[in-house]
């Protein structure tokens, strides 16, 4: 629910709530106030009447006073009731009263005294007040929360902006963040604190990933001078043994070499270093790395079925299309018997490459892992990418095995 | 040839100078940028061989300033970066190639000479050693001065061993020229044997001589001493 939604709803809750309690509490604090008005004034009457009976008279109006004399058994006690009294003057409508019943003693006689008040003009001026009331209650209360509703709102505008800009926010744009200044402390405050985190945030990043370049860059280069010194090696005039030697370190170091670029590798799409995304058409890749791959395949006496009728596009950095490709069809091809066959299937939704090797239990759960590995010339690492790749791109890539090694890679039907 | 090596690592340095000198090549050598500037700006150069990580700034600011002063040396580029991204900077930024680290003399020679023939429009397309000539503009081989007709890996081979002569070439220098870094997991690499045989016999039946020598165990060397 949204900050401003649930403020409102607080909002409206209370305050109809509380224009409840008004009401009602106004209604009788305003109904006592006249009822005991009228209350003293009939008793005012009382009273009167009382005085009128100590001089002989016994006053009638009906059918506001009533007096006659009683017997001492007909003695009523105070009372007052809500009555309706057909109306004698006006067109003989029921109209409320209240009544006052009351037995009096003047000189050792019993009086009963009925007084009736009207209450036409009570109940007037009930409405009179509490419509108008209620009616500036409900006014001021919508006329509130329509105007700060508005208010909040383009109060939260630039807020929103701010989040929407944080959302937006990644280290591998360059540039800080760009918060706008909203004039109110508290947003500014956050603004200022996000300020200060992304930057400490994107420093130590970049930082990360210069130290993880640099590093690789400072290994590279003397691996380089390794490489062409041995190789300079080979152009003496140097005894066959001693060539074999060169021949044999040189493979070690080119297996170093590739191990560095491959970790930089898997650090690199860790970092999620690669952002350019477009679609690449897998068909294409998979027979240009075919293609490729075809003096490795032809030297094994590898037989490659290829079922390309649908094109399957993935959305995806093209550099990693790229390795994600080489390393499952190196992997198709290294881990192959001479003879052995690949079999490559793609639908609109899938890619699957299946080979034929050794049978040997490797499981899902390890296969997929840095450095698992069934012979030491590999290293270890080409699925670990692969699995890295297919992660950070949000696809699926499983192993199966039934007579052949697969490798699936699913694209996600939501994508 | 003049060519000028940009390398902050002395010992690389040292191994480019040696061997590009032996490959009569006239070289100069500076350890940093502002050496590599003062160079470029006063000397002329065919060739800058170009380290992207320098002590004092970036490679790519230096080729940058090349490009921008009109010069009109043939630039590689050497990094230790192998990522898409630098190399597509690199070569949208006016480099002619892209080597990365660790690299091979004989392929970094094959990316020199390509480039000097690139940049050499004005006629001198030929490569020739004995009876063999190469035209690299049209592609064509001639032995003898008579056409023979090579496919595509086998010309690319042939004009490597040609540009490397006298130089023992493994295995692995030569699959990884022509097929890319991908080759390396070839655990043997017989299919070079094969286009090399190709290439062989074109030759003997067109009456040339076979100069290619096996190394038991490293590779091949094209030489006719």
């Amino acid at each position: 629910m949204k900050f401003l939604t649930k403020i409102n709803q607080r909002y409206l809750l209370t305050f109809s709530l509380l224009l409840v309690i008004i009401s009602v509490v106004g209604f009788f604090v305003l109904r006592f106030v006249l009822i005991s008005g009228i209350k003293e004034d009939i008793h005012d009457k009382e009273r009167m009447i009382e005085k009128e009976i100590k001089n002989n008279n016994l006053p009638n109006l009906y059918p506001i006073i009533e007096t006659r004399q009683i017997s001492e058994q007909q003695i009523i006690e105070e009372s007052f009731k809500k009555i309706f009294i057909k109306d004698v003057v006006d067109d003989g409508e029921e109209e409320p009263f209240i009544e006052y019943t009351n037995t009096i003693i003047v000189e050792n006689k019993h009086y009963l005294i009925i007084l009736r008040h009207s209450l036409y003009e009570y109940e007037e001026l009930m409405k009179a007040i509490s419509i108008p009331l209620l009616l500036l209650i409900v006014l001021s209360f919508f006329v509130s929360y329509i105007t700060s509703r508005k208010f909040n709102k383009t109060i939260w505008k630039d807020f929103e902006k701010n989040l929407e800009e944080i959302k937006n926010f990644s280290f591998e744009k360059p540039g800080a963040i760009n918060l706008k200044a909203t004039q109110i402390e508290e947003f500014d405050q956050l603004n200022k604190t996000v300020e200060t985190l992304t930057e400490k945030l994107q420093n130590d990043y970049q930082s990360l990933k210069k130290f993880t370049e640099n590093a690789s860059h400072e290994i590279q280069t003397p691996i380089s001078i390794i490489s062409l010194n041995l190789e300079e090696l080979l152009q003496q005039n140097i005894s066959e043994k001693a060539m074999e030697l060169v021949v044999k370190t040189r493979k070690v170091l080119t297996r170093l070499s590739d191990l560095n670029s491959k970790l930089l590798l898997l650090t690199k799409i860790d970092n999620r270093q690669f952002v350019d995304q477009k679609e690449m058409v897998i068909n294409k890749l998979v027979q240009e790395k075919l293609d490729e791959f075809s003096p490795l395949i032809t030297s094994k006496n590898i037989k490659v079925g290829f079922k390309n009728d649908e094109l399957l596009k993935l959305k995806m950095n093209e550099e990693l299309a790229g390795i994600l490709i080489n390393n499952l069809l190196a992997n198709a091809i290294q881990h192959n018997n001479s003879n052995g066959k690949i079999a490559i299937e793609i639908s609109k939704t899938s890619l699957k490459i299946c080979n034929s090797g050794l049978n040997n239990d490797l499981t899902n759960n390890t296969i997929f892992n840095r450095f698992t590995k069934n012979n030491s010339q590999s290293l270890g690492l080409g699925l670990a990418i692969v699995k890295q790749i297919c992660d950070t791109h949000k696809f699926k890539i499983q192993y199966l095995k039934n007579n052949l090694h697969c490798f699936i890679l699913t694209k996600d039907s939501e994508l | 040839m003049k060519v000028l090596i940009v390398e902050d690592e002395i010992d690389l340095l040292t191994t480019l100078n040696n061997f590009l000198t032996k490959e009569n090549y006239t070289c100069e050598l500076a350890e940093n940028s502002q050496i590599a500037a003062e160079k470029i700006a006063i000397y002329e150069y065919d060739i800058i061989i170009l380290d992207i990580t320098l002590p004092d700034g970036n490679g790519i600011d230096l080729l940058k300033m090349i490009k921008q002063s009109n010069i009109r040396a043939g630039v590689i580029i050497l990094s230790a970066k192998n990522s898409l991204d630098d190399k597509i900077t690199g070569l949208d930024l006016g480099a002619d190639d892209y080597v990365t680290k660790p690299f091979q003399l004989s392929e970094l020679n094959s990316r020199i000479n390509a480039v000097i023939r690139r940049h050499k429009f004005d006629g001198n397309n030929k490569i020739t050693f004995n009876e063999i000539a190469i035209d690299t503009f049209s592609k064509e081989v001639l032995i003898n001065n008579q056409p023979i007709i090579l496919t595509k890996k086998e010309y690319d081979m042939l004009l490597y061993f040609i540009v490397n002569k006298n130089r023992v070439l493994s295995k692995e220098a030569i699959a990884e020229h022509l097929w890319n870094d991908n080759i390396d997991l070839a655990d043997n690499f017989d299919f070079i044997y094969t286009h090399l045989n190709n290439i062989r016999k074109k030759i003997k039946t067109n009456g040339g001589t076979d100069y290619v020598k096996t190394i038991y165990g490293v590779g091949y060397k094209f030489t006719d001493r």
